[in-house]
């Protein structure tokens, strides 16, 4: 049995000793969460950079599967890091033993840990006989005690995991000029081309896909845009009349609608619509009337009540907006979108030619931006017939494509004659040894024995 | 007061001293079988019993006779046969005349009655007279017509089974078998010790070995050194890792050996085990390591000494099936895939 004052003196190397393994458990915890905590920010920056970056080049429901997996993915990892982080946390007990495999204590530690828990309630100076050598272990465990020193034990203060972490956020980094360029890109026009020309009446106004690029706005006279209205109200209509929107393709609506305004939010592209400014060809109307009338927005990812595409009166005018009924020099209108002086080519005979084919006499000219191929006639549709104006139009000529077919008749092969292949016949001499294949001779029969022969036949 | 009481308790380093003097002491006689030797005076120390194997001519005989001369203990040897009986190992009682003239039976104790019995090939004896040691060994005591009799202590057993010559022999029951401590294997020498061997047995002059104590102090400073190996601390989690360890060798236990997600389902328990450890192979595990601690300068038993405690403390009590015979596969092959098996299911 201890005496008081070796008690004492025991308890307090207990005490250091705890204290020791306190300080190597706090710095093993301190790791452990900073693995949770960099490994999750890690995962979230990375994958964030990823999606922020598909936002602007995936069509919305390509960007929409992917920020799916690439959420699942986000969400794995930080799970993954979490779930480490908690397996790497220690106990005390735990801790003792670390502390003793790495300083090779041989189980002192755990087993001090261990006992000094049942130290507790069995007072020290009341231990058991059996407990003799309790002292002496810690007294032995005491004098190695800068071989389990918390920076001996564990030499790191930060962990490892923050060189994902880093690595995440120079990913991040790395795209954020990228993200500003893509933001600030102007939308390009198709080569050769600044101008469209089509005839108002030729437009097949059809549902907002919000699959393509982005909605425009839509700036025109108020002649030409009372016929837009009209002709999206009858069409509309039929459209309404003709669809046959099952649920799944509503569904798929819906998913491309939410997927197109997150990546509108990402990449902040819905402030950047394209414009297409309609452009009277008859000046019949008053010019003062189409001053006052605002542009039309037309927003190909908003489905509306009315019509399937959808036409929104700005609060704001727009100073591109008042066109004149005239076709104006190209060097006097700016192109709102691309930047560009917008040319009006068309000679007043194609004007002409147009307003024959229109139902109206008074034509108008619609200028477009042509922002993209078929992106800035987003939501209006054309007649591919009729849409560039005729074939002869040397303006619209260049549109068109061809593809050159290469083909020429084939004489062999299975596919040719819908017959096996036969190899050609080759005729070679014969030599000494060999017989022309020839067939034999027709024995002839002696006219005594003809009748013996057709009787066995017969028989 | 007990005698070992009277002694004052030695310390850690007085435990390691001793111990290693005795070894030196012996191996002035035996040349090799470091660990053997270290095992068997392991066993000695921790209150146990030595089953030794070994080819004919490897000295275990030897061995014997060097640890009784060594620690100054008195020594008996049986040479175990078909025809003994129990009565030649415990003792028996006869007529004897007295003083007065009258005749009396009294108790002949029988070579049991020593500090350290050699039963050398003990498993030429009928299972009869095997079993005549069981009571000795485990209880330190023998009963002679329902009259016991107390051993003094120490009391260490030490018997020798030759693996070759099989004809006429009786396996020892596996009750027996648990009995024992350890199971020290001696293998051949190589060729340096053989000519250590040759050059020591050989020449005129005899190795002479020291004894350790003096008689007087013989059995109480040996019995103080086995109170301290009780005394040596093993903390619950070694408790519940050489408990986890007996378990793995138990068939049907030996896929909950941890509960950690890494623990290795031992296939070849199933597959070769017939019955695993009892519960003495825990005590043995235990008081193995507690030894090692103390040769270690410890107080404390660490998972290595259990670790490597395992083989002869295991070995002999795993009764293996017909596969594991035809296949090759003994008692420390199984014991060496359980103490991997652990070991790597130990947390990180």
């Amino acid at each position: 049995m201890f005496s008081p004052r070796q008690a004492r003196k025991t308890e307090e190397k207990l005490g250091l000793i705890f204290g020791r393994i306190r300080a190597i458990r706090i710095r093993l915890n301190s790791l452990a969460w900073q693995r949770g905590a960099f490994g999750a920010l890690g995962w979230l920056v990375g994958i964030g950079a990823i999606i922020v970056l598909a936002a602007f080049y995936l069509q919305p429901l390509m960007f929409l599967v992917v920020g799916a997996m690439l959420g699942v993915l986000a969400i794995a990892g930080v799970t993954n890091s979490v779930g480490a982080a908690w397996r790497m946390h220690v106990n005390r007990g735990a801790a003792a033993s670390i502390a003793d495999r790495r300083a090779d204590l041989k189980g002192r530690l755990e087993t001090i840990i261990e006992l000094g828990q049942r130290q507790k309630v069995i007072k020290l100076r009341h231990a058991p006989e059996h407990l003799l050598l309790w002292s002496y272990l810690i007294e032995d465990t005491l004098s190695r005690q800068e071989e389990f020193a918390p920076a001996r034990i564990e030499a790191r203060r930060v962990s490892p995991s923050i060189y994902g972490f880093l690595g995440a956020l120079v990913v991040a980094v790395a795209i954020i000029p990228l993200i500003a360029r893509l933001r600030s890109r102007p939308i390009p026009l198709p080569a050769g081309q600044d101008q469209m020309t089509v005839d108002l009446n030729d437009l097949h106004l059809r549902a907002a896909d919000s699959d393509s690029d982005d909605g425009v706005e839509v700036h025109a006279d108020a002649r030409t845009m009372r016929r837009l209205e009209d002709k999206l109200a009858a069409e509309g209509a039929a459209g309404r009349a003709n669809s046959s929107d099952t649920p799944m393709d509503r569904m798929m609506n819906h998913a491309k609608d939410l997927a197109g305004r997150l990546q509108d939010k990402l990449t902040g592209r819905a402030a950047q619509r394209a414009r297409i400014t309609l452009k009277l060809a008859d000046n019949s109307e008053d010019l003062d009337s189409l001053e006052k009338r605002p542009p039309l927005k037309l927003n190909p990812h908003r489905k509306g009540e009315d019509a399937d595409a959808h036409f929104e009166h700005p609060k704001s005018g727009d100073d591109s907006s008042s066109m004149p009924n005239n076709p104006v020099p190209a060097d006097t209108q700016k192109n709102p979108v691309g930047g560009g002086t917008s040319d009006d080519t068309s000679t007043p005979e194609q004007r002409a030619n147009q307003s024959d084919n229109s139902s109206d006499k008074s034509a108008d000219q619609v200028s477009s931006d042509s922002s993209s191929n078929g992106g800035s006639a987003h939501g209006i549709g054309a007649d591919p017939d009729t849409l560039f104006g005729s074939p002869a139009d040397p303006k619209l000529g260049g549109q068109g494509f061809e593809i050159a077919i290469d083909a020429r008749s084939e004489t062999k092969g299975p596919q040719a004659s819908g017959h096996a292949y036969l190899p050609p016949k080759v005729r070679t001499p014969l030599n000494s040894s060999q017989h022309p294949d020839e067939p034999i001779a027709r024995a002839s029969v002696p006219e005594e024995d003809r009748d013996a022969i057709k009787k066995v036949f017969e028989r | 007061m007990s005698q070992v009481s009277a002694v004052e308790m030695p310390t850690v380093g007085d435990f390691a001293r001793v111990f290693r003097r005795i070894q030196s002491e012996i191996h002035k006689v035996i040349v090799g079988h470091e660990q053997a030797v270290e095992e068997l005076l392991m066993a000695l120390f921790a209150g146990g019993h030595v089953l030794i194997e070994g080819v004919p001519g490897t000295g275990k005989t030897t061995l014997v006779k060097t640890l009784g001369l060594a620690l100054n203990l008195s020594f008996n040897r049986i040479q175990f046969t078909v025809d003994l009986m129990p009565a030649d190992i415990t003792g028996t009682r006869v007529i004897l005349s007295g003083q007065d003239g009258r005749r009396d039976f009294q108790f002949q104790r029988g070579p049991v009655f020593c500090n350290i019995l050699l039963g050398d090939e003990i498993n030429r004896a009928t299972p009869k007279t095997q079993s005549a040691l069981l009571e000795a060994m485990a209880e330190l005591q023998v009963t002679v017509a329902a009259k016991t009799y107390p051993l003094e202590p120490p009391f260490f057993v030490m018997a020798t089974l030759n693996p070759i010559e099989m004809e006429g022999t009786y396996p020892l029951p596996e009750a027996q078998l648990d009995r024992f401590l350890f199971k020290v294997k001696l293998n051949y020498p190589d060729e340096e010790q053989l000519v250590r061997i040759i050059s020591t047995t050989t020449g005129p002059e005899d190795a002479g070995v020291e004894a350790a104590f003096s008689p007087e102090e013989a059995s109480m400073r040996i019995e103080s050194l086995k109170k301290l190996v009780r005394n040596v601390i093993a903390a619950p989690a070694i408790e519940q890792y050489a408990a986890r360890m007996v378990r793995a060798t138990q068939p049907a236990n030996s896929k909950f050996v941890s509960d950690s997600p890494k623990a290795v389902h031992e296939e070849t328990v199933n597959r070769y085990v017939m019955f695993g450890s009892s519960p003495r192979g825990a005590q043995a595990l235990i008081l193995g390591g507690k030894v090692r601690a103390l040769l270690d300068g410890r107080a404390n038993v660490a998972r290595e000494d259990i670790e490597a405690i395992a083989p002869s403390s295991l070995s002999h009590r795993i009764m293996l099936n017909y596969a594991a015979h035809s296949d090759g596969i003994d008692g420390s092959h199984i014991v060496e895939r359980v103490v991997r098996s652990i070991h790597s299911a130990r947390p990180a």
